[in-house]
Formats: structure tokens, C-alpha cells, sequence
């Protein structure tokens, strides 16, 4: 199935639409930013990674053709340059510490009384969720996070997207299933079984 | 149930959502500096590399006044559609679900005609002889119950004159919302399944999974899952509860859309039959689940209904239906 929206912005993209570039950086920079940090172990070449990540898509965005979801498809070229980079530093791609088996038991430990969470723990389970927000479609994450992290009210949102009360109410709804429905996918890795909310 | 837009009444899934987000607090942002050195970098990029250069700068003279003839010559023949008309081109917003519906149609609400097309335009009247299942634009599926009779204003936009008009946005792609309007009240879905039932002196709102937001008048409401509402024209407001096997739902199976199981996993069926017939899907354990992500089926359930294709799909696989209740169907495996 294709991407309509991501196509639709990549064809803004090419046409030259500046309000729709600002839309791609601010969307696409912080989740790569993020993508990239949890894969990297030398902090000091996180930018020249994400940077030369957004540039080449930038520069492939005409060919872009909608089978992946767009983060998808920078997510590919991230990885991409991160293997380059410790190719040619000689050296191993560090594990992926959100997708290690030892975070399993994290997220129902979260409120546990018995044996409250370390400091490491949280760090892993942190960058669980944040990919996780980052890996969902649109701007379901970044809502997720204004609503529950944040505080803001719908309004608020509303306002910040440019759109209605009534859309904010519709796109919470459905992030919160989209949410759900990932949590409970990775679940089995949390020690969650059957399904996590 | 009086709802306040700006304060969302919150079940507990919601709160759970609510309470994992808050233990983990803000995702982390890159620096502000290093976001605009990146930006200013990239900007330069998409300008040089990625932006199409003005197709009409490289155009010879002699082309340039051919292009304007014709564009001149189209905005004429335009010009004139549309002022035959007296508006603009109407577009295909929702297509028929199956060939051989038994429909009418009408531009006017006056005049009817038996319909064979599958292709919708906006602004058609729609009349259901018998139960009737269509996709919008935007993937959402609505059904038209058999006597009843609707507008399509857009692809997001239903007018339901009489009867009954169901609406599932489980496979919509966009977040557009599903406006439904009656003589008495609207009703907007927000990421659900549920139904509008309007008759002379009363219409009723009643859901089966996912929240409506209905307005009538001044009164708006948040209808959750297993709620419905019915206003008549005295503005009596009734609240009951039904649950998602309750009979009033029943008529829609019979006009399902078609599911291709060709190529899709075991899991992904599942969820649909268990979302047709109004059940929750359980594993009996992780062992089935992660069976039913990895097995991909082939071949067709044409046919049957969601409910006598279960037991079928799964003879081919190593799952079994082990109990269906009123409210779930639990699978497991055939040796565990």
C-alpha cells in the first residue's frame, strides 16, 4: 500500500513548498536524532550521521516512491551511514540496546514496589518507548507526547497543529490505538504475555 | 454522559497509555544548535539538489505560445462546463463494495433510478433495497441498511435521510473524521466502530467499539463503546447500554465487505473475523499469537460470513477456535 501522505510531502519537497520543508526538518530531525543516538556509541558523530542522512534523502527525495513509510526509508539510509561509519572506523556496530532481550522485564517492573526501577533500566526503557513513539504514522507520537508527557489540553494542540479540536480528538484516538497495538506487538519482549494494554 | 471537549473522560486504557508516558517523561530533543546548523546545511541541499527548476524557464518562445494557446483553449472549454452546469465537476468519493447491489440513485432526491455503477459522486442521493456495504475515500467503510436512504455530500461527509447507516473506520487512512448528519443531529466518528439510526420523530447513536462525538443543538456528547443514545424531536434524551453481539448490529454481516486473504497473516484475519462478529480476539497463549503473525494464508473466503469462515481458515493452519463466547474467541494451538 502506498504512503499517500509521505508522498504527497515528498512531492511538496521537490515542487520547493519552504513551509513544507520546515514541516519535513521539524518532523523527521528530533526522531532520527533519537534513531541514530540509540545505535551509536560515539556521540561526537551523531550530527555528520543524521546530517548526511536528511542530505541524501534530500537528494534521492524525487525517487521516493511511497512503498515505505518515509521515517521507514530514513531510517534505512541512517543505518546505512552508521554501518559506513564503523566500517570505516574499523570497528563494530554497537547492539541495539531498545531491541535487546534484556529490557524484556522493564515495562511491567516500571511501577513495581518490590524492586522500584534502576537508573539503567529507565534509560532502556526510555529509548523503548521513544522509538516507538518515533516509529508511529504522522505526527501520532509527537501528539501522544503533548497530551500525556506534556499536559497540554486538546485546545492547546489544536492550535499547534493548525487544525481543529474535533481532528486532534480523531488523531488522539487513533495514536492511542497505534500505540496499543505496537506495545502489545513488542510485548512478548517486555514479559508482557498475551498482550501488554 | 456530558463530555467537555478539553477533558477527555478516560478509560483505563487510556490511563495505562497515560501512565507508562509519564514514567518515561519527554522524548529527548537534539540540541538547539546542532538543529540549526543541520537545518541550514540541509536547506542548502534541498534548494540546489532537490527542488525542480521552474519547468517553464527552459521553453523556447515558439513552445511557450503553444502552451498558452492550448491552456487558453482548455480554460474556454472549462469555462464553459462550467457555466453549463452551474458547478464544478462532481468526483467519485465512495465506490460499492459489491457488483449487483440492489440500489437507487438520484441527483435531486426526486427522481430515481435503479443503479448498476459502483463509482459514487458526491452529491448523490442513495437508497439501500436491501442491505448495502461501500468503501470512501479516505478506506472507511460504511454499510446502508436495507429501506434506508442517504446523501453523499463527500467522501467524509453522509447525510442519512432514513434507516440506518453503520460506519467502521478500523482500515481509514487518513484521520478525517466521518461526519454523519440527520434532521436532529450529527454524529463525527473518532476511531471506531458504530451506527446512526434516524426515524421520524427520534434518531439514535449506538456504538461497538471506539468513540462518536454526536452534537444535537447545543447538547454534545462522547459516546464510548457499548453506549447508545436516542433523541427525539421532544429532545428526550435516552441512555442504555448494548454490548457488541447485541441483535441490532447483526444486520450488517450480512453485507461485509470482501476480505482477500490471499498473502495476508493468520493474525491479521483473526483480528478482522473477531471485529465482524463483535467478539475480542484471545490467544490462548504467546505460542499461538506468534503462529498466527508468522502463517500466511492463500485462498478465498468468498462467500461466507466472518463467522462460518473461521472454523475453515483455520483447519489449514496449525490453530484451532477453541471456544467462541458472547464476547471473545479464544485460539490456540492444535498441539500445544
Amino acid at each position: 500500500m502506498k504512503n499517500e501522505e509521505d508522498l504527497a510531502l515528498a512531492s511538496a519537497l521537490v515542487a520547493g513548498d519552504e513551509r513544507m520543508f520546515t514541516y519535513f526538518f521539524e518532523l523527521y530531525f528530533p526522531r532520527l536524532f533519537r534513531f541514530a543516538k540509540t545505535r551509536m556509541d560515539d556521540e561526537s558523530a551523531i550530527e555528520d550521521i543524521v546530517q548526511t542522512t536528511m542530505m541524501n534523502a534530500m537528494r534521492g527525495i524525487k525517487n521516493y516512491r511511497g512503498e515505505a513509510a518515509m521515517f521507514t526509508w530514513l531510517c534505512q539510509i541512517c543505518r546505512n551511514e552508521i554501518n559506513q561509519y564503523y566500517r570505516k572506523h574499523a570497528r563494530q556496530v554497537p547492539e541495539v540496546q531498545a531491541d535487546d532481550d534484556a529490557i524484556r522485564p522493564i515495562l511491567e517492573r516500571l511501577e513495581s514496589q518490590d524492586s522500584p526501577v534502576d537508573d539503567y533500566e529507565m534509560m532502556q526503557i526510555r529509548q523503548l518507548i521513544a522509538e516507538i513513539l518515533d516509529f508511529l504514522p504522522g505526527r501520532y507520537g509527537q501528539a501522544l507526547e503533548w497530551k500525556y508527557v506534556l499536559g497540554l489540553s486538546v485546545t492547546e494542540i489544536a492550535e499547534r497543529l493548525d487544525t481543529t479540536e474535533l481532528a486532534v480528538q480523531s488523531m488522539l484516538s487513533r495514536a492511542r490505538s497505534a500505540f496499543r497495538k505496537a506495545i502489545n506487538e513488542v510485548s512478548p519482549q517486555l514479559g508482557i504475555p498475551g498482550g501488554g494494554l | 454522559m456530558n463530555h467537555d471537549m478539553n477533558n477527555d473522560r478516560k478509560n483505563s486504557s487510556e490511563q495505562d497509555i497515560e501512565r507508562i508516558l509519564e514514567s518515561v517523561g519527554p522524548l529527548e530533543l537534539p540540541p538547539e544548535d546542532m538543529a540549526a546548523r543541520v537545518k541550514a546545511n540541509l536547506k542548502q541541499v534541498w534548494l540546489e539538489e532537490a527542488v525542480n527548476e521552474n519547468p517553464s524557464t527552459g521553453l523556447s518562445r515558439q513552445w511557450f505560445g503553444i502552451a498558452a494557446a492550448v491552456a487558453m483553449v482548455t480554460f474556454v472549454v472549462l469555462l464553459s462546463n462550467l457555466m453549463e452546469s452551474g458547478s464544478a465537476p462532481r468526483q467519485v468519493v465512495a465506490s460499492i463494495d459489491h457488483t449487483g447491489a440492489n440500489i437507487e440513485t438520484s441527483i435531486d432526491g426526486a427522481s430515481w433510478k435503479a443503479s448498476t455503477s459502483q463509482e459514487l459522486l458526491d452529491g448523490i442521493y442513495l437508497r439501500a433495497l436491501e442491505p448495502v456495504s461501500m468503501t470512501l475515500e479516505n478506506k472507511m467503510n460504511a454499510r446502508l441498511a436495507s429501506g434506508s436512504t442517504m446523501v453523499l455530500h463527500a467522501g467524509n461527509h453522509i447525510e442519512l435521510l432514513n434507516g440506518s447507516l453503520y460506519a467502521d473506520s478500523h482500515e481509514s487512512e487518513s484521520s478525517d473524521s466521518l461526519l454523519i448528519e440527520t434532521a436532529f443531529g450529527s454524529a463525527r466518528d473518532i476511531g471506531t466502530q458504530f451506527q446512526v439510526t434516524a426515524t421520524e420523530d427520534q434518531w439514535s447513536v449506538q456504538v461497538r467499539e471506539g468513540e462518536v462525538l454526536i452534537a444535537d443543538g447545543g447538547y454534545e456528547d462522547l459516546l464510548q463503546s457499548g453506549e447508545k443514545i436516542s433523541i427525539g424531536n421532544d429532545d428526550q434524551v435516552t441512555e442504555s447500554q448494548l454490548d457488541s453481539r447485541d441483535a441490532s448490529w447483526r444486520w450488517t454481516e450480512s453485507v461485509r465487505p470482501e476480505f482477500n486473504i490471499e498473502g495476508r497473516h493468520l493474525n491479521e484475519y483473526l483480528e478482522w473475523a473477531a471485529r465482524e462478529t463483535g467478539r475480542e480476539l484471545r490467544y490462548v497463549n504467546d505460542s499461538a499469537k506468534q503462529s498466527a503473525k508468522s502463517s500466511v494464508l492463500s485462498g478465498t473466503i468468498a462467500g461466507l460470513s466472518a463467522a462460518d469462515s473461521v472454523d475453515l481458515v483455520l483447519s489449514t493452519t496449525d490453530l484451532r477456535l477453541l471456544e467462541t463466547s458472547e464476547t471473545a474467541m479464544i485460539v490456540g494451538l492444535v498441539n500445544p
